[in-house]
């Protein structure tokens, strides 16, 4: 409720800002969506009528579901735990929620400094975890240097990806997932960071450095799309002393080589994603099991290449990461190959196929060994009208994820966009367990102001 | 003696024209290409009006910064932002054109912050839903083409050097081309393009020619009529500014993120 009325006075704030944008030399632009989530199937209950070993047994798995680093959870505990939480918030079937994203840019000193501002706030009727703020982006940038040795400095709130598969996002590790928004893991928080960079000859080089963590967001109880026990509710602890100000460094080269991009890069810092384990010391009556969500120190190292043959587009994003309680390595690989002109009209229809692999193994990770079909359908209207499709099959378990989404321009300031995501055939030992009666669809009506 | 002189003397005005229809297209191409050779760079702003078949109109507000690069069979570097529609509004395009070798070409999407490598084979692909392809919009290289002069003729008020060009380039949508160049200033009036079955799918008229830097001549309004669908795309060019000095790292896929 606190939150809600939080984002009533920004908004509040906001109207008041662009009321005296015209007086301002810098350009506001703003985006709200009206959004429609429908959910076919009543939540994910604990098996009822079953023994304190299968209700244990049952809770295990569910742990396990998040796609997290198991710990072992002492069996009555964990027992206790399934029973507590079974039944516990209100899902409902429907959730509806309205997105408000304004924008603000300004550039001065003959476009060489800039700075942007990117609010974003979400009011969900479902689930208040899933009502949230954030600033995506607050930053200055700056050219500086000199016509022959020109850097460019980056200070403040700021969103970086890395990249090349269409499958997951494996490499990208500047920013939290905002993962209450998408389990696409495509949104992400504003990141505070110090950003220098610098072309020459060579490629470009990039230093980052961030000095303050965000924690991923989580459904609440109240929400879907989570396991039994909401994420949202557990403590965060932090291997390092430094908490959440632990400064985390990295640095990217990244060069193009003609038909092939190729970037490198080092995080030392701050695991982006927790480790769900339990202790007694965090037992408490909600959370009988003693969960709690570690964010550990890491090291990972990674590749991304894009290369272009002919109608077909290479793909590779691979990782090694160390932390103190396990190192392992993941890579997604494949290929896009583009239909241009189909049956002879001007659609464009490009084709993915990807392969996931993760040395952690099944149950550990939703792509330990994952193939990944695609198909992106672009009727080139001027409506800007996109269709896409893809398949996500587990190769030992057969898992299957199904995501479908279509955009259209309706006018110069409407776009629809709708999204049906299936959960089929889920086997029971597979991350994606958690997900299984969370199939939805939703619709998105967007305004541009 | 003077026999041979008379013979020598009836050759050598042939020797001189003596140049083949191909030679001569060729020699025009090449011509006008040096004729915009040292401008560096420009900026301008594009409006493009898509029009259907039953007149409904769509707007689209662009602006382009173009690069020149001097290496020979080089092509220029160019960038395209979107001002409107407000959903496509700072996605921006990276295009460095090459001769034979398909363009380099990168897509920065804001919503995701990513920057996409594109795949340029995609040439007759509709540019934003237009009548305009990629392909016409890539920047003219001399390589790209084989050329053969048809004849002159008038063209409008002007006179036309009327020189057929066919794409030498991978995966093309056309067979051929028919490009009007005026003989005074060598500008492009009109090309009529032919498609894979070697029948007339398209004409571009290019009106409005403005001199900037007294040397470089610029279209206004390009207008591109499809002759099957009965669509039509007008491009308005306005505000060119020459020389401003844009540097090259403007022109990296990364810096496509500071595009606004």
């Amino acid at each position: 409720m606190q939150l809600k009325k939080k984002v009533l006075v920004c908004l509040v704030g906001m109207s008041g800002i662009s009321s005296v944008s015209s007086a301002m030399a810098g350009e506001w632009t703003t985006e709200v969506d009206l959004d429609y989530r429908y959910f076919r199937k009543p939540p994910a209950q604990a098996v009822a009528n079953s023994t304190q070993q299968a209700q244990a047994a049952a809770f295990y798995q569910f742990a396990l579901n998040a796609g997290f680093v198991p710990a072992v959870i002492p069996t009555v505990v964990a027992a206790q735990a399934a029973a507590a939480a079974s039944g516990a918030g209100t899902q409902g079937n429907n959730q509806p929620s309205v997105v408000i994203q304004p924008s603000y840019f300004n550039e001065w000193a003959d476009k060489t400094n800039s700075f942007s501002f990117k609010p974003f706030f979400r009011w969900d009727n479902m689930d208040d975890a899933r009502t949230h703020a954030d600033i995506r982006e607050m930053v200055w940038t700056s050219k500086r240097g000199t016509e022959s040795k020109p850097w460019e400095l980056k200070v403040g709130i700021d969103k970086v990806f890395w990249g090349a598969a269409e499958s997951q996002h494996l490499v990208d590790v500047i920013n939290q997932t905002d993962e209450v928004e998408n389990i696409n893991k495509e949104s992400k928080l504003g990141q505070p960071m110090v950003h220098a960079s610098m072309v020459r000859d060579w490629g470009k080089v990039e230093a980052f450095v961030m000095p303050f963590f965000r924690e991923r967001t989580f459904s609440g109880p109240d929400g879907r799309l989570r396991p039994l026990v909401s994420f949202d509710t557990l403590p965060n602890v932090y291997q390092s002393s430094d908490g959440r100000n632990h400064v985390d460094f990295a640095v990217r080269w990244s060069k193009s080589f003609g038909n092939t991009d190729v970037g490198v890069s080092q995080f030392i810092g701050t695991n982006r994603d927790p480790r769900l384990i339990s202790a007694t010391s965090y037992v408490t009556t909600a959370n009988p099991a003693g969960l709690y969500l570690s964010y550990d120190q890491m090291e990972q190292t990674s590749i991304d290449v894009t290369s272009i043959f002919g109608r077909w587009i290479g793909k590779l994003e691979a990782l090694h990461r160390t932390t103190d309680y396990a190192h392992y390595y993941a890579y997604v690989t494949g290929v896009e190959y583009a239909f241009t002109g189909v049956f002879k009209t001007p659609y464009d229809v490009n084709a993915f196929l990807e392969y996931n692999y993760d040395s952690r193994g099944q149950g550990q990770a939703i792509y330990q060994s994952d193939v990944f079909t695609g198909l992106r359908l672009s009727l080139n209207d001027a409506n800007s009208t996109q269709i896409k499709l893809g398949v996500l099959t587990d190769t030992n378990d057969s898992s299957r994820s199904t995501r479908l989404q279509v955009s259209r321009r309706l006018n110069d300031h409407w776009t629809t966009m709708f999204e049906g995501q299936w959960f089929n055939s889920i086997d029971s030992g597979n991350p994606l367990n958690a997900y299984r009666e969370d199939s939805y669809l939703q619709a998105t009506l967007a305004r541009y102001f | 003696m003077y026999k041979l002189l008379a013979i020598l003397a009836l050759l050598m005005p042939l020797s001189v024209f003596a140049q083949t229809t191909q030679e001569k297209g060729l020699a025009i191409a090449k011509q006008q290409d040096a004729k915009n050779e040292g401008y560096k760079d420009y900026t301008n702003d594009i409006v493009m009006t898509l029009k259907n078949a039953q007149g409904q109109e769509t707007v689209n507000y662009l602006h382009s910064m173009t690069l020149e690069v001097t290496t020979p069979g080089e092509g220029d570097k160019s960038k395209l932002v979107f001002d409107k529609p407000a959903d496509v509004k700072g996605t921006a395009m990276l295009t460095f054109s090459h001769g034979l070798l398909p363009d380099d070409q990168w897509l920065f999407l804001p919503a995701v912050k990513r920057v996409k490598r594109l795949n340029s084979n995609n040439k007759s692909g509709p540019f934003m839903g237009s009548e305009f392809a990629y392909e016409d919009l890539s920047s003219p290289v001399v390589e790209k083409f084989s050329y053969n002069w048809l004849r002159d003729e008038p063209c409008g008020e002007w006179q036309c050097f009327v020189v057929e060009r066919t794409p030498k380039y991978e995966f093309s949508g056309y067979t051929r081309q028919i490009t009007w160049i005026d003989t005074k200033e060598l500008r492009t009036v009109k090309i009529e393009y032919y498609d894979r079955k070697n029948e007339l799918l398209k004409t571009l008229v290019q009106t409005g020619f403005k001199l900037y830097n007294g040397k470089y001549w610029r279209a206004e309004t390009g207008k591109m009529v499809n002759h099957i669908t009965a669509k039509s795309t007008v491009m308005v060019s306005s505000n060119f500014k020459f020389g401003t000095g844009v540097s090259l790292s403007e022109f990296t896929s990364d810096d496509l993120q500071n595009s606004h």
